[in-house]
């Protein structure tokens, strides 16, 4: 067992005892009550750890769908008498529906701009809640039923109605841990880190986005739902601007990123209000929650959950030092986490290509052509353009004029997710790792374009979705096998040399199943020893029938590996050829020596 | 149309707008020196009327110092937040930034709340509660202050923005804070001078406002989300279109209430800031722009 499922497993035992014992440790209606307060708002939480440590979109206007999950349950329990659970359901899925409705031009926006748009949105609900007959006014609609199940199961005494609301919020953590856990999770994080390397991996992050709001949105509304039936009354002042800023702020304090943090936060707001009532201290609530998010915020972005988790580590020793392992090369079967059956080469074409800055003409009209299953090398000056025609083969820059085909489709128009869709891995000349995942899961993020399980087979974590997790764990496994690296799987990207974390940024972009192999200085901050070993490690690619094309400055590393050099020059194709014809070319010498007696001009 | 209807709201609006305005202003030059927009902006606005009223009204301080006391304390909150709560997560993800000053803004709110209780404070009129006529629409004679007030402010703003030497350091930082910096300004000391100043300001702005409309413990996010709109209606950059904007809420506003429905208004405003937004939102999708910012720059 890893430390991490350590603390999930230990953390679930926690939280069950807590739950169970609450009722005999705290009996009485009022007490019942408070503890059933924030068991609904746990289910809150969990959605908001999803939506903003997760996906880090910072939509705060999270009891918009508590009013309209809130307001749902009422009326058809009341006025068409409903059985509330079909109510809960239905509330729920109506919230979704609305929610994804409104997710895809909603998360276009970034940031603080989100914050003040969701809060927009959470105060017109608000203005409706008062205005509408329906939902009645400022007086709300009293007289709602207490919770039942199809008739079947009533939930009358606190108690019951306690451990029921508390099932509820377990779901919703299991949910979230599942996420947390699956490729999904890995994606956000990944997002976090660097926009460019997930791109790089063809994470599709607007669709997770939306995802998660919709999720976090049904869980808000269960929440909703849940908390009117314990009042037996909504009015629209229940779920007011304060109710979010408790979300946001507990959620902070209890560990932001993670899921139990949601749910250690729902907790601690709702025990320190309780807390301050029995002080006569009510007023506080707001200053002492904003404080305490300030100060976490600032001193420990990770909350109250991060702090505990780092002292188990501490007293459990977790962090030993690990061994890396370099094996030698042959020892991994090498399709182990290629394709095997495949055709993977491809050919790359890139003709005419141009992009210009202002009246910097960059790459100006450039062909060249790269042959299937070859490594070919692209060089030149500093200033030549290397990287600029690199970033239009991989999408991060639009074209001006030319095309860019690849096994004769055109994807010069294409976004850099969709181009690495198309089988098309690459590495970053200043290495561009996700800091905040262990080695293993940095290279499992390379397996995105292979994925297939769906969103709700993720959050049950249904058969399908399982096996998935396991065949890209061992694929990643076998390419971290293949740079060399086993034995690094659970360690911090950090905590490896430079040398080593290129590697992992190969291994990363081989997990893809490149058809083409894009290196951007690879050798660049590499000793020479690293240098040889990434020579022939570039060997053993090609040797699996992948495609390489490299930009570099280090011309032996060049000269040795590639089978065909493309020479530039401001920004123009100066030579192409063998390496060892352009080796020989006067032109390209003058460019990188200078001219050799040069005559004053 | 009925012209002393017309005028009966857009003269209250212009005043409220006033407001936004200052609000407005205050997020963009905030934004432009910190790189980060200060979402606790209106709950200065919120705690000038508060501490303005209990100075004069409870504490019986003549007028005059009420409102520099309340000044006073929208400064040092504004100097306070950018040291203590912005200067230590410099570094730390823009996410994290902004959420920092949402957390400040609920300590705001909560400060208030404790200190004055839930009861709206009110504060009298400077020259009188008296009223006067334009074409038939009534109006405070306060508005007159709120008006010339809004107009000196801006003056001020905009005077040393343009002439003295701290304005000129403000303008260069928000064109290229790294710039900036290497000619020799000192953006540190330049962040605490600018918060202050518009903590200051923001107080001003509700101590002279609170006449007019009462200063409530929870009103700070109304001028929060209102001001925003008129900053970002600006694009964070112009602190004169951001005006523009701010009095154009106030417009909105007033107009809502009174052609539509006083009930919807706040609906109207914030369906109007929302649309305007997704409109917008072009401005801010994730684009090429993101990724090779991100190549540029690992360190982000």
């Amino acid at each position: 067992m890893t430390t991490a499922q350590q603390k999930t497993a230990l953390a679930a035992l926690l939280g069950a005892t807590a739950v169970i014992a609450y009722p005999f440790l705290f009996p009485g209606d009022y007490l019942l009550g408070v503890g059933i307060t924030a068991g609904a708002l746990a289910t809150s939480t969990v959605g908001v750890v999803l939506l903003l440590g997760l996906a880090h979109q910072l939509a705060i206007g999270q009891a918009a769908f508590s009013i309209i999950g809130g307001y749902t349950t009422a009326i058809l329990c009341i006025d068409y008498g409903w059985d509330p659970f079909v109510a809960l359901v239905v509330g729920a899925a109506l919230t979704m529906l609305i929610a994804w409705a409104i997710a895809t031009p909603l998360l276009k926006l970034r940031g603080f701009v989100l914050v003040m748009a969701t809060l927009g949105l959470h105060l017109m609900l608000i203005v409706v809640a008062y205005q509408l007959p329906i939902t009645g006014g400022a007086i709300g609609l009293p007289g709602v039923p207490k919770f039942a199940i199809l008739g079947v199961m009533h939930f009358t005494g606190e108690t019951d109605y306690f451990y029921l609301v508390w099932a509820i919020a377990a779901v919703a953590i299991v949910i979230g841990l599942n996420i947390d856990h699956s490729a999904i999770g890995r994606a956000l994080r990944a997002l976090a880190a660097s926009e460019a390397a997930a791109a790089s991996v063809a994470v599709d992050i607007e669709r997770y986005k939306v995802q998660m709001f919709v999720i976090g949105a049904g869980m808000a509304s269960v929440s909703g739902s849940l908390i009117v039936h314990y009042l037996r009354a909504i009015d629209p002042t229940v779920f007011g601007f304060a109710f979010s800023l408790n979300l946001v702020t507990g959620t902070i304090v209890g560990g932001l990123l993670s899921i139990w943090g949601g749910a250690l936060g729902a907790v601690v707001i709702i025990g320190l209000r309780e807390v301050l009532r029995e002080l006569s201290l009510p007023l506080w609530e707001a200053m002492i929650m904003g404080g305490l998010t300030v100060v976490i915020l600032i001193a420990f972005p990770r909350g109250i959950v991060g702090f505990i988790g780092d002292l188990y580590d501490r007293l459990v020793g977790a962090r030993r030092d690990l061994r890396v392992d370099v094996t030698p090369p042959g020892a991994v079967p090498l399709a182990s986490f290629l394709a095997e059956d495949k055709d993977t080469a491809a050919m790359l074409e890139v003709a005419d290509a141009a992009r210009a800055f202002g009246s910097l003409r960059a790459v100006d009209g450039v062909s060249f052509a790269v042959a299937p299953r070859s490594i070919t090398a692209l060089i030149g000056p500093n200033g030549a353009g290397k990287t600029t025609l690199f970033n239009l083969i991989g999408g991060y820059q639009p074209l001006d004029s030319g095309a860019i085909r690849l096994g004769g489709r055109e994807i010069g128009a294409l976004l850099p997710k969709d181009v690495a869709m198309l089988g098309v891995g690459r590495t970053f000349q200043n290495i561009q790792l996700f800091d905040n995942m262990t080695v293993l899961e940095n290279v499992m993020c390379g397996r995105h374009r292979q994925l297939r399980a769906g969103i709700v087979e993720i959050c049950l974590r249904l058969p399908h979705a399982r096996a998935e997790e396991r065949e890209t764990r061992r694929r990643a496994e076998n390419a971290l096998a293949f740079v060399g690296l086993r034995g690094a799987e659970d360690m911090a990207p950090t905590a490896l040399s430079f040398g080593h974390q290129r590697m992992v940024e190969i291994a990363r972009a081989l997990t893809l199943e490149p058809r083409l192999l894009l290196m951007d200085e690879p050798a660049s901050g590499l000793n020479d020893t690293e240098t040889e070993q990434l020579a022939e490690l570039v060997l053993r690619i090609a040797a699996l029938g992948v495609t390489v094309l490299l930009v570099e400055h280090d011309m032996r590393l060049v000269m040795g590996l590639a089978d065909h050099v493309v020479v530039m020059d401001h920004g123009e194709k100066m030579a192409e050829g063998p390496s060892d014809v352009v080796r020989a070319d006067p032109r390209v010498i003058e460019a990188y020596l200078g001219r050799e007696h040069d005559s004053a001009a | 149309m009925n012209l002393t209807l017309f005028l009966q709201l857009l003269l209250p609006g212009i005043t409220t707008g006033c407001v936004y305005a200052l609000v407005a202003v205050g997020f963009v030059i905030c934004a432009n020196v910190s790189g980060v927009v200060n979402l606790a902006q209106g709950e200065f606005v919120m705690l000038g009327g508060m501490a303005a009223s209990w100075l004069a009204v409870t504490a019986g301080w003549p007028l005059v110092l009420a409102i520099l006391g309340a000044m006073l304390v929208g400064a040092a909150l504004g100097a306070l937040q950018e040291k203590l709560t912005l200067a230590p997560v410099r570094r730390a993800p823009p996410f994290i930034q902004v959420t920092t000053t949402v957390g400040v803004s609920i300590v705001l709110r909560g400060f208030a709340l404790v200190l004055f209780g839930t009861d709206p404070l009110s504060l009298p009129g400077f020259s009188g509660d008296g009223v006067f006529f334009v074409g038939g629409a009534v109006m405070p004679v306060q508005s007159l202050w709120v008006w010339g007030m809004t107009l000196a402010l801006l003056a001020a703003t905009f005077g040393v923005l343009r002439y003295t030497d701290i304005g000129r350091a403000v303008r260069a930082c928000s064109i290229n804070l790294q710039a900036a910096r290497l000619m020799g300004v000192d953006a540190e000391r330049l962040r605490v001078i600018v918060f202050a100043v518009s903590g200051a300001a923001g107080a001003l702005a509700g101590a002279v406002v609170t006449p007019i409309v009462l200063s409530s413990w929870d009103a700070g996010i109304s001028y929060g989300i209102k001001g925003f709109v008129g900053a970002i209606i600006g694009g964070f950059r112009s602190p004169l279109l951001a005006v523009a904007g701010g009095i154009g809420i106030g417009l909105v506003e007033a107009f809502g209430a009174g052609y539509i429905s006083s009930g919807w208004k706040d609906f109207i405003v914030y369906g109007v800031l929302l649309a305007y937004l997704l409109i917008r939102g072009g401005v801010f999708r994730v684009g090429r722009a993101a990724f090779a910012a991100a190549l540029a720059n690992p360190m982000r």
